[in-house]
């Protein structure tokens, strides 16, 4: 029970901080990156694919695959997000989460031709022993990424409620009118959020993959399942996606241990629908504040 | 501080709304910008602020920024800010954080004490706010919510202060409150540039009236001023 129980932390932390990327770049943005599950496994699979193949050092590996997504994110914003929000404003975030989409299956297409069918994962950024806590078994790894989930929500909550820029992010998805006139650059400032969610998305796919290794299509259910987890947070409210990821992870840990396995995501799903359909008020309005 | 406007047009699509517009500008000056809805005030303003492309050349101290600069984050850092027309205002976050952010024309950091100097600041020109302030903005009145607008524009520190449409949609006795208030930033040396449809207040406040009208802008002599004045 205690094992199932933290496997599902972990694997939550994964949803809940795809999740918070979700939410951070709607707040600005009104984009919803449904890519950012493809992404995290591409990054993944690269890194895990420049160590087998050309030996280099894990962190080299990991910095060239960041300054690649970096510039990758710079030219998406650049050439897709940039035209569409000057010519579309009415329907912008239909058009790019269909945008994101395609983005996503082209990733994943990508990677099943670059990398191939096989499990990748990257070493452990910090290997040894596990530990022992009585009957629970507990990685290394896994304290890392719990470590660093904890860590870097408080620290962008903070982020968000104390500094300028924090609430320069929240007035971005209010009124771009209102940023502009007080010298805010919006489109510098979505550019940033979409480069720095990319690539924290990124650096938690390589976190996590050597607990529960990534295949070429592993990032669009991750993906989705962190834009359920975004979903009731109302896409932004970062900190709740991390809680109802976890959430998440834990009832899917639970149903795989307790009731069905082969069915696992199936039934996270259902259950989702369920409580969706019994507290629809939980979703409140997409996009509003509490 | 001088604002100079040499041959802008400003068109939206086919339809031009600001045509061949020569003018200048002092943070010396209080600036009423008078003429029908629709003739081209709210351009005008827009265009000056960055916010509405155009053709021609918006300088200020002599001076344009590089094709790179977003027009408008460089009119505010040079002291050009905007209260647009509906005020733009952020109606999920509170009174405070909208003012706050004001503040981001010529910082990234807020500190304690910059903070209680723009809010201490706000208070003393808009005691009714202080109930409000963690209120959030969208809750308030449309006067209260003028009021945070110009607080947040205050905020940004402006040498020229402009004000598309402040009194529209509110009571008499709440805009009469406004202009008092603007004649006393008039009076502490502000400039202003005021762009009102209905007139009288805006051309009391100012010393130079603009009117603009199908798009064409032309200086108002003193005579045609006294008699705009009933």
């Amino acid at each position: 029970m205690l094992n199932d129980l933290f496997a599902g932390i972990v694997s939550g932390c994964m949803y809940g901080v795809f999740g918070a990327c979700i939410c951070v770049l709607f707040r600005v943005s009104k984009v919803v990156n449904i890519a950012i599950g493809d992404l995290a496994a591409f990054a993944t699979l690269a890194v895990a694919w420049f160590i087998t193949n050309h030996g280099l050092n894990v962190w080299v590996g990991i910095l060239i695959v960041l300054v690649a997504f970096a510039l990758f994110s710079y030219a998406y914003d650049t050439l897709v997000t940039r035209p569409i929000a000057a010519r579309s404003s009415k329907n912008f975030t239909a058009v790019m989460f269909f945008f994101t989409l395609a983005l996503s299956l082209l990733v994943e297409g990508l990677g099943q031709l670059l990398f191939g069918s096989e499990v990748h994962g990257v070493p452990a950024l910090w290997s040894g022993a596990n530990f022992k806590i009585g009957s629970l078994i507990v990685e290394r790894p896994a304290i890392l990424l719990i470590a660093v989930t904890v860590v870097a929500t408080a620290a962008m909550g903070a982020f968000l409620r104390y500094t300028l820029i924090g609430r320069v992010i929240t007035a971005c998805g209010q009124n771009e009118t209102g940023v502009r006139v007080v010298g805010v650059n919006p489109n510098r400032i979505r550019l940033v959020c979409f480069i720095g969610s990319v690539l924290a998305g990124a650096m938690f796919g390589i976190l996590v993959s050597p607990l529960l290794g990534f295949t070429y299509s592993s990032g669009l259910s991750l993906g989705t399942l962190g834009l359920v987890a975004a979903a009731f947070a109302r896409l932004v409210n970062p900190i709740r996606a991390v809680v109802v990821g976890i959430l998440i992870g834990v009832a899917e840990a639970l149903i795989g241990g307790y009731v069905t396995s082969s069915y696992q995501v199936v039934m996270v799903f259902g259950v989702l629908t369920v409580v969706i359909l019994a507290r629809p008020k939980i979703l409140g309005t997409l996009g509003s504040f509490d | 501080m001088k604002i100079e406007l040499i041959d802008v047009t400003v068109r939206y699509g086919s339809i031009i709304a600001l045509s061949n517009c020569d003018l200048v500008i002092g943070s010396d000056e209080a600036v009423a910008v008078i003429g029908p809805n629709g003739n081209g005030k709210s351009s005008l303003l827009k265009a000056i602020a960055g916010l509405a492309s155009f053709d021609g050349h918006i300088r200020v101290d002599g001076q344009e920024p590089s094709r790179r600069t977003a027009r408008s984050s460089w009119a505010v850092r040079r002291g050009v800010v905007l209260v647009p027309e509906r005020r733009a205002l952020f109606p999920r976050m509170t009174v405070r954080d909208n003012i706050l952010l004001g503040c981001y024309a010529f910082t990234r950091r807020l500190s304690t004490r910059l903070r209680d100097q723009v809010m201490a600041e706000t208070l003393d020109l808009f005691p009714e706010l202080e109930t409000k302030l963690n209120s959030d903005a969208g809750t308030l009145s449309g006067g209260q919510q003028q009021m945070v607008a110009i607080a947040r524009g205050l905020a940004s520190r402006p040498s020229v202060l402009m004000l598309d449409e402040p009194s529209l949609g509110l009571a008499e006795i709440v805009v009469h409150k406004l202009y008092d208030t603007l004649s006393t930033l008039r009076t502490e040396g502000r400039g202003l540039v005021v762009a009102e449809e209905s007139p009288v207040n805006a051309i009391r406040l100012c010393d130079k009236v603009v009117s603009v009208e199908r798009g064409t802008v032309a200086v108002a002599p003193a005579p045609v001023r006294s008699e705009m004045i009933p």
